[in-house]
């Protein structure tokens, strides 16, 4: 097949000539090197709001997620896997470009992608794959009609399983409906489990004094070991821990995202089941990821935004049957959101455009890889938490704390040592390696936060609206 | 700081509904819920102020021999189009409506109602022991069902026509929108409530439902047994209309 063209590249990200000044400027273009036969699919399942553990096959006994154990069991699980910004946007942005969010212009909710980072679609099409995506987008907009490089399926309005069953259903119909000639990329963006990003705020505020759901008393899962620690941290940071709820309020809110969980274990069964019946498993590479984790009670947080553990680890499974190790678990190598966008292209055979992620497929196909020693995640317009094998290291904006902890000895971030005169080398030293991290960033201009352009365009409609009415009386 | 006269708050979890909360109503007239037919429900997602995102019909048939058909339509709105599910559910007629036998349809249409390419998938479905056998393009599957069972649709048929009691606790299994096997769940009497709509004041009955995979579902139904109004979490039923067919 031959390669395509820049002008095949700008046609697929619905730009033509007239609009070369808003073009994106990429590096490199890709270049189908296989034939299209002898690439596989990928189906790229994304789920919002799912910490590392929160599932059976990673440690959790709170859930029933035999669908996602399973997905487990089929593959690769990386038990290190960090997302870059622990908030939907700028996360996402990160897994369908291989971009830091600073650099993707993403570092708050409701942004574009800036045009010099072409997102999977924009990258896979042009080397001739069908490229369809379903379920929540959320750069800017949640659920959004058109996407540059993508076909969209629609999807509905509204939370959970209200839109998550249209996710699963449709592509469940796609992948045993669709035409073979091209091998495919299909997003699968469930919402579920952020349905309880609203429970603190929304529901919250209502819940009773007492259990709604009395014959759940005996299932509630028990608050974690570091419900109730508060080690030094920015001011800020402190503010928005959750104070609302009762202990058993809490174990309430555990029991609701251990089912929200199950709700999405049930839609990911679907498209297991569907690829599985298609006949092409062993010719499908299946990704799993999240944009982001809960704070689930952990340090007295709910939702995300900070860079604590709860937040920040988010699954990364990777299966195919025959080409990918089963079974296996990587708790050694550092990954990132950033890595998925190269890791397809490995196995497409594409060059990938440029970035800072890494493939992971030499670590799924067990052969000895260079590797990163330090991995980074953004948070609250640009603080920065850096994780190396042994420390997490956190900066904040705006706010002179730092946080270090000693990940070995205290996995449940307890105690920041960053005062403490035994640590002041290894600070120093994460100090500077985060620096070296940040040299190498490719930073664009933030991109407009279209949500809080409404917001304030509003608030200047009404403003003119009250001086008018006054004028006039 | 509340009027004097304002009405107590809600309870939950009608507090959940918000400004929808307006919309629950009880419609006049007699109903047997044992009989034929027809209702409509406004689905709503509950954040922010809450909207109304689809619609959700069904029509109860009951043949010469008492044999009961539940008709299925769905219609959610998408951005940019819309999802459509039709299905008819064969089931006994027992406390939980579980059906013997069931068939579905799903397709996203596009803006101007037309179906999109690829996306229509049909399924039949037959109980067999404890087995569920399910068959439709491109290959058959077997789900395992231990003890009773029934399908979360179904129950929107079976609580109209539970008695209003204490000991009224059952046990299934759930097959959620047809084909997921969701374990241990129980639908229970949960009581007797007056909530203060407005200058109206309803009596409804309750029933809830806690299981895996699913947030607690609460159904209310009136005095008659037609079910006015159905939560879990951030989703929400509410009739629109019910006539006797």
């Amino acid at each position: 097949m031959a390669s395509p063209t820049r002008r095949d590249v700008l046609r697929t990200a619905g730009l033509g000539a007239g609009a070369a000044l808003t073009a994106p400027l990429w590096h490199a273009r890709p270049a189908a090197a296989k034939p299209a036969a002898a690439r596989p699919n990928f189906l790229v399942v994304l789920c919002d709001q799912l910490g590392l553990d929160a599932i059976g096959a990673h440690g959790c006994k709170d859930v029933h997620t035999p669908n996602l154990d399973r997905l487990v069991a089929r593959g690769t699980t990386f038990l290190e896997s960090h997302s870059t910004n622990p908030v939907c946007s700028p996360a996402r942005s990160s897994i369908v470009t291989g971009c830091m969010p600073v650099e993707t212009g993403v570092i708050s909710n409701n942004r574009a992608i800036h045009p010099s980072c072409p997102n999977l679609g924009q990258w896979f099409r042009p080397a001739g794959y069908e490229t369809l995506y379903c379920g929540k987008w959320h750069l800017p907009g949640g659920y959004q009609p058109k996407i540059d490089g993508f076909t969209v399926l629609p999807v509905g309005r509204g939370q959970g399983d209200l839109v998550d069953t249209i996710v699963s259903r449709s592509c469940e119909a796609y992948l045993t409906n669709r035409s073979r000639e091209k091998p495919f990329l299909m997003v699968a963006s469930f919402m579920q489990p952020h349905d309880i990003c609203y429970w603190g705020n929304h529901v919250g505020r209502r819940i009773p004094p007492k259990l709604a759901f009395e014959r759940i008393r005996d299932r509630l899962p028990e608050l974690p070991p570091n419900h109730a620690a508060r080690p030094a941290a920015p001011a800020a940071l402190d503010r928005i821990a959750f104070r609302k709820f009762s202990q058993e309020q809490w174990r309430y809110y555990l029991y609701i995202y251990a089912r929200m969980v199950e709700m999405l274990d049930a839609d990911v069964g679907r498209l297991l089941h569907a690829v599985e019946a298609s006949g092409q498993a062993d010719n499908t590479v299946i990704l799993f990821t999240a944009d982001h984790g809960d704070g689930r009670g952990r340090h007295m947080h709910v939702s995300k935004w900070y860079p604590y553990e709860e937040a920040v680890k988010v699954p990364m499974v990777v299966s195919c049957p025959g080409r990918i190790a089963e079974n296996a678990r990587d708790a050694g190598h550092l990954v990132s959101g950033v890595d998925v966008m190269p890791t397809l292209c490995d196995f497409a055979g594409i060059q990938p455009p440029r970035g800072q992620g890494l493939s992971l497929r030499p670590l799924l196909e067990g052969r000895s890889a260079a590797w990163r020693d330090v991995v980074v995640s953004e948070h609250r317009f640009i603080g920065r938490s850096l994780r190396s094998k042994r420390f997490k290291y956190v900066v904040y904006k705006d706010d002179p704390v730092e946080q270090l902890f000693d990940m070995k000895n205290d996995p449940w971030e307890t105690k920041n040592l960053y005062k403490d005169a035994a640590h002041a080398s290894v600070l120093a030293e994460h100090r500077k390696l985060l620096e070296e991290f940040q040299g190498r960033l490719k930073v664009v201009p933030p991109m407009v936060d279209v949500h809080a352009k409404r917001l304030r365009e509003q608030r200047q409609r009404q403003k003119a609206a009250r001086s008018a009415k006054g004028g006039r009386r | 700081m509340s009027p004097p006269d304002a009405p107590p708050p809600l309870e939950f979890p009608f507090d959940t509904l918000g400004g929808q909360a307006a919309k629950l109503r009880s419609p006049e007239g007699p109903f047997d819920p044992a009989k034929p037919w027809e209702q409509t429900w406004g689905v709503y997602t509950l954040t922010g102020r809450g909207a109304r995102t689809g619609q959700l019909t069904l029509r109860r048939r009951v043949g010469r021999r008492g044999n009961v058909a539940l008709d299925l339509s769905y219609l959610k709105a998408c951005t940019g189009g819309s999802q459509k599910v039709s299905a008819t559910l064969h089931t006994r007629d027992g406390a939980l409506a579980t059906p013997l036998r069931w068939s579905f349809e799903a397709c996203l249409l596009d803006a101007s109602g037309k179906p999109i390419a690829h996306t229509t998938i049909a399924r039949t479905a037959v109980a067999k022991g404890t087995a569920i056998v399910l068959s439709g393009p491109p290959a058959e599957r077997t789900l395992d069902v231990p003890g009773t069972f029934t399908v979360n649709w179904a129950l929107f048929d079976a609580v109209q026509r539970l008695p209003r009691e204490r000991t009224t606790t059952h046990s299934f299994t759930l097959i959620d929108h047809f084909d997921e096997v969701k374990l241990g769940h129980t639908l229970a009497w949960r009581g007797t409530v007056e909530p203060a709509i407005g200058t109206r004041t309803l009596r409804l009955h309750g029933y809830d439902q806690v299981g895996q995979g699913v947030v607690p579902w609460v159904y209310w139904v009136d005095g008659s047994g037609r079910l006015v109004c159905a939560v879990a979490g951030l989703e929400a039923y509410l009739l629109e209309a019910s006539k006797q067919a």
